[in-house]
């Protein structure tokens, strides 16, 4: 009965959402690629947790709300005892090498359907994002490596630093929960209208 | 009003939900009397007020905070769970 399935094919979150003001002052990108799994320790697991990360990963978890990452993958911590973790161009496969790794010691699941990922730089990444955030984006208070679990829009997201690009302008990375991408994609381009929008291919 | 979440940072009071009176046991269910107290029968102070917050648009932990009612001033704020943990194995010493 192979005929009568219907055929399913991946369909990124942000892909056909209207940019409406086109310009290059915000360059975003969605992260479609991505393997995307929670991570949340065992009670009293957390730092045989932290000790495995270390050993399997080459990671060191830092206390607070930190992204730590070493060869493609990234542990963003959103909360005491969890994460996000995400790994380049794993898609759900990621979550199996997690469980195989840490299954003992944390409660692991896929989100990489469930959350959307979009990366945000260009020039005036800061000024488009800090309309819509509740959170104190100054260079100085959020660094490169910071993360910060907040709503965005009243959207739940969790937004994260990374090292600046090389012309010295600062990325971000900001998930949502996939249902929402729309939502929180018209607030964005409201906030980032006045800059201009460029998409980037996916990756 | 601004809470400082020991996992978060300061954060605004939108990112929270407020929860009530955090010295509030839970009582025996077969005492309808007390239940019916803890749960109906709240003191309203003027002052200083131990509550629970819960940080559901941040890092999702439940918050003990001391805060004066009147001005909004925050003195303490810490994490439930610790403080209960540090309660229960204070009275399991006792
Ligand atoms: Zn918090």
């Amino acid at each position: 009965m192979a005929h009568s399935q219907i055929e399913l094919t991946p369909r990124a979150a942000f892909a056909d959402l209207p940019i409406t003001a086109p310009g290059s002052g915000v360059v975003v990108q969605e992260r479609d690629e991505l393997g995307i799994a929670s991570v949340l320790a065992r009670r009293g697991q957390h730092e045989a947790l932290t000790k495995r990360v270390r050993e399997r990963f080459g990671i060191e978890l830092s206390p607070g709300p930190r992204r730590s990452a070493a060869g493609g993958c990234a542990f963003i911590a959103t909360g005491p005892g969890a994460w996000i973790v995400t790994v380049e161009r794993a898609s759900n496969g990621c979550v199996t090498s997690l469980t195989d790794a840490l299954g003992d010691l944390a409660a692991i699941s896929d989100q990489s359907d469930g959350q959307a990922v979009l990366r945000v730089s260009g020039p005036k990444a800061r000024e488009a994002l800090c309309k819509i955030v509740p959170i104190d984006l100054h260079p100085r208070i959020f660094r490169s490596g910071a993360v910060a679990a907040t709503v965005a829009a009243h959207v739940g997201a969790t937004l994260w630093r990374l090292d600046d690009d090389p012309s010295g302008h600062a990325v971000f990375e900001i998930a949502v929960f996939r249902s929402l991408a729309e939502s929180f994609w018209r607030a964005l381009s409201e906030s980032a209208a006045e800059f201009g929008v460029r998409m980037n291919g996916r990756g | 009003m601004r809470i400082q979440c020991p996992f978060c940072g300061e954060r605004d009071s939108s990112e929270f939900t407020y929860l009530g009176d955090a010295t509030v046991r839970r009582p025996d269910p077969s005492a309808p009397e007390q239940y019916f107290e803890a749960v109906y029968l709240r003191d309203n102070p003027a002052g200083r007020h131990e509550e629970l917050w819960y940080h559901g648009f941040g890092c999702r932990s439940w918050l003990r905070v001391t805060r004066d009612t009147r001005t909004h001033e925050i003195f303490t704020v810490e994490m439930y769970n610790d403080a209960t943990t540090e309660t229960n194995q204070e009275a399991a010493r006792a």
